[in-house]
C-alpha cells in the first residue's frame, strides 16, 4: 500500500512539472465582432476563437436581431489553418441595431457547450 | 431527456463492463485449486448476460452521445453527423472498436454456454474484459489534456477503471458463493474453501483499493485542480458524494477483513454450526458494498456528462 501511495505521489509530482492542466470543454476566447463591440459597418462573418479545436459539423451560431428574428447564416466551418477558429458567414447585411450571438461548440471530449454575447451595428 | 438517457446508458454500461471484468478476473486469484464446476457454469452465464448488456448499453451510450452533441435526437439520423463522429472523432473510433469487441465477446461466451465442456482456466476472457473496460479511458474527460499530461491521465484513468472492475465486479461472484454456502449449509470441505476464497479476495482488495486511491488522486488533480474546486463547483460537490460512498464501501470492507472474517473462522473451529450468523452478516455486508458500488457508478455516470471543475 505505501509503495503504491509513494508511486502515486511521484507520478503526481511528475505530472505537476508539465504545467497546469488544460481547461476542460471548449470555451470562448475571443470573437469578431467582439462582445459588446459597436460596429460601424455590417460584419460579413462571425469569427469565434475557442481555447481548443472544435468540430465544425457540431458547432455553430445563431444570430438574432433585437426583435428576436434569426439572421440567416451560412455553414459553420473551422479555419483550415486553425481548428480553434470557427467561422460562420452572414448571408445578409445587418441593419443598424443590437444583435445577439448564441453559439454552441463541441470538441473531441464529446460535450456540447453553449454561450451567448451581444454586439451592435451603429448607424 | 437526452441528458437523462445518456446518464442511464452510461450507468448500464459501467455496470456491465465492471461486472464482466470482475467476474472474469475472479478465478485468476480466488481459488487455490480448480474452480468448482457449478461456479464455472454460473460464471459463463453471467459473462454472456454481461456481454449482451455491454453491447446494448454501448449502443445506447453512442446514440445518446451523438444526440447530446448535435442538440437533438434527430441528429442521430443525420448521415453527415454520424459519418463525422465515426470517422473524425476519437470517440467514434474508440466506440466502433468497443462495439466490435462486445460482439466478439457475446459470440465467445455464447459458445462457452452451449458447449458441454466447462471452460479451462483461460486468459482470453479476462484480457478481453479488461480491454473493454480500460478502453473507456479513451473517451471523455481523460481526453482533455495533450502530450505527456494526456498520457498520464489516460493511464491513470485506465488503472482506476481496472481496479474498480476487479473490486465491484468481484463482489458479484463473492456474493453468489456466500449465497451457495448458505444453501448447502456447509460441509467441512466447503467451509475451508470459503475461508480460502475470503482471504484471497481481501488480498486482491488491498491492491484494488490502493490503485483506486492513487489513480483517483491523479484524476482529481486533472479534473478538479485544487480544494476550492472540490467545494465550490457542482462537479466537485458531486465528487464528494462519490468519495463518501467510497468511504462507506471501504468501511464495510475493513469490518469484513478485521472483524467478520476472523470471527467467522474462529466460530467454525469452535462450533461448525455456530458460524452461520457470521456468514449471514458477511453476506449482508457484501450486498451493502454492491449497493454502494452501484451508487458510485451512478455518480460517475453523471460526473462524465458534467463540466469538470478545472475549467470553471
Amino acid at each position: 500500500m505505501s509503495k503504491m501511495t509513494s508511486m502515486a505521489a511521484v507520478t503526481m509530482i511528475a505530472a505537476s512539472l508539465f504545467g497546469s492542466a488544460a481547461y476542460a470543454h471548449p470555451e470562448l476566447k475571443s470573437a469578431e465582432p467582439a462582445a459588446g463591440a459597436a460596429m460601424t459597418t455590417s460584419p460579413k462573418q462571425i469569427r469565434i476563437t475557442f481555447n481548443e479545436n472544435v468540430i465544425p459539423q457540431l458547432s455553430g451560431v445563431e444570430v438574432r436581431d433585437q426583435t428576436g428574428k434569426v439572421i440567416s447564416t451560412g455553414k459553420a466551418a473551422t479555419d483550415p489553418a486553425n481548428k480553434k477558429l470557427l467561422v460562420v458567414p452572414l448571408k445578409e447585411q445587418l441593419p443598424p441595431g443590437d444583435y445577439k450571438v448564441e453559439w454552441h461548440a463541441v470538441s473531441d471530449d464529446t460535450h456540447r457547450v453553449k454561450g451567448d454575447y451581444s454586439f451592435s451595428v451603429a448607424r | 431527456m437526452i441528458d437523462l438517457g445518456l446518464v442511464i446508458a452510461r450507468l448500464l454500461h459501467y455496470a456491465a463492463a465492471t461486472t464482466l471484468a470482475g467476474v472474469s478476473f475472479f478465478p485468476l486469484y480466488a481459488y487455490a485449486d480448480a474452480e468448482p464446476i457449478v461456479l464455472v457454469r454460473w460464471r459463463e452465464g453471467v459473462l454472456l448476460a454481461g456481454a449482451i448488456a455491454a453491447l446494448l448499453s454501448g449502443l445506447l451510450w453512442f446514440v445518446f452521445s451523438v444526440a447530446s452533441m448535435s442538440g437533438t435526437l434527430a441528429g442521430v439520423a443525420d448521415r453527415e453527423v454520424l459519418w463525422m463522429v465515426l470517422n473524425e472523432m476519437s470517440f467514434g473510433r474508440v466506440w466502433t472498436a468497443r462495439l466490435v469487441l462486445s460482439i466478439i465477446m457475446v459470440g465467445l461466451f455464447w459458445n462457452c454456454v452451449v458447449s458441454k465442456f466447462g471452460s479451462r482456466r483461460d486468459l482470453i476472457t479476462p484480457v478481453l474484459a479488461a480491454v473493454l473496460l480500460i478502453s473507456l479511458a479513451g473517451v471523455g474527460h481523460s481526453q482533455i489534456e495533450e502530450g505527456v499530461e494526456g498520457i498520464i491521465h489516460v493511464v491513470s484513468d485506465a488503472a482506476h477503471l481496472l481496479a474498480a472492475g476487479a473490486w465491484l465486479g468481484g463482489l458479484v461472484p463473492l456474493g453468489y458463493i456466500l449465497l451457495l454456502h448458505r444453501r448447502e449449509r456447509g460441509r467441512a470441505a466447503q467451509r475451508s474453501d470459503l475461508n480460502e476464497i475470503l482471504q484471497r479476495f481481501s488480498g486482491m482488495g488491498y491492491v484494488a483499493v490502493a490503485t483506486l486511491i492513487g489513480s483517483g488522486l491523479i484524476n482529481g488533480w486533472f479534473l478538479i485542480g485544487n480544494a476550492s474546486g472540490l467545494f465550490s463547483t457542482p462537479y466537485g460537490q458531486l465528487l464528494i458524494v462519490k468519495l463518501v460512498l467510497f468511504a462507506g464501501m471501504l468501511a464495510l470492507a475493513v469490518s469484513n477483513r478485521f472483524w467478520i472474517v476472523p470471527s467467522l473462522t474462529k466460530a467454525q473451529t469452535v462450533d461448525p454450526d455456530g458460524s452461520t450468523a457470521w456468514t449471514a452478516r458477511l453476506r449482508n455486508h457484501v450486498l451493502g458494498e454492491q449497493f454502494l458500488g452501484l451508487m458510485v457508478l451512478l455518480v460517475v455516470s453523471i460526473l462524465g456528462t458534467m463540466r469538470p471543475a478545472i475549467g470553471q
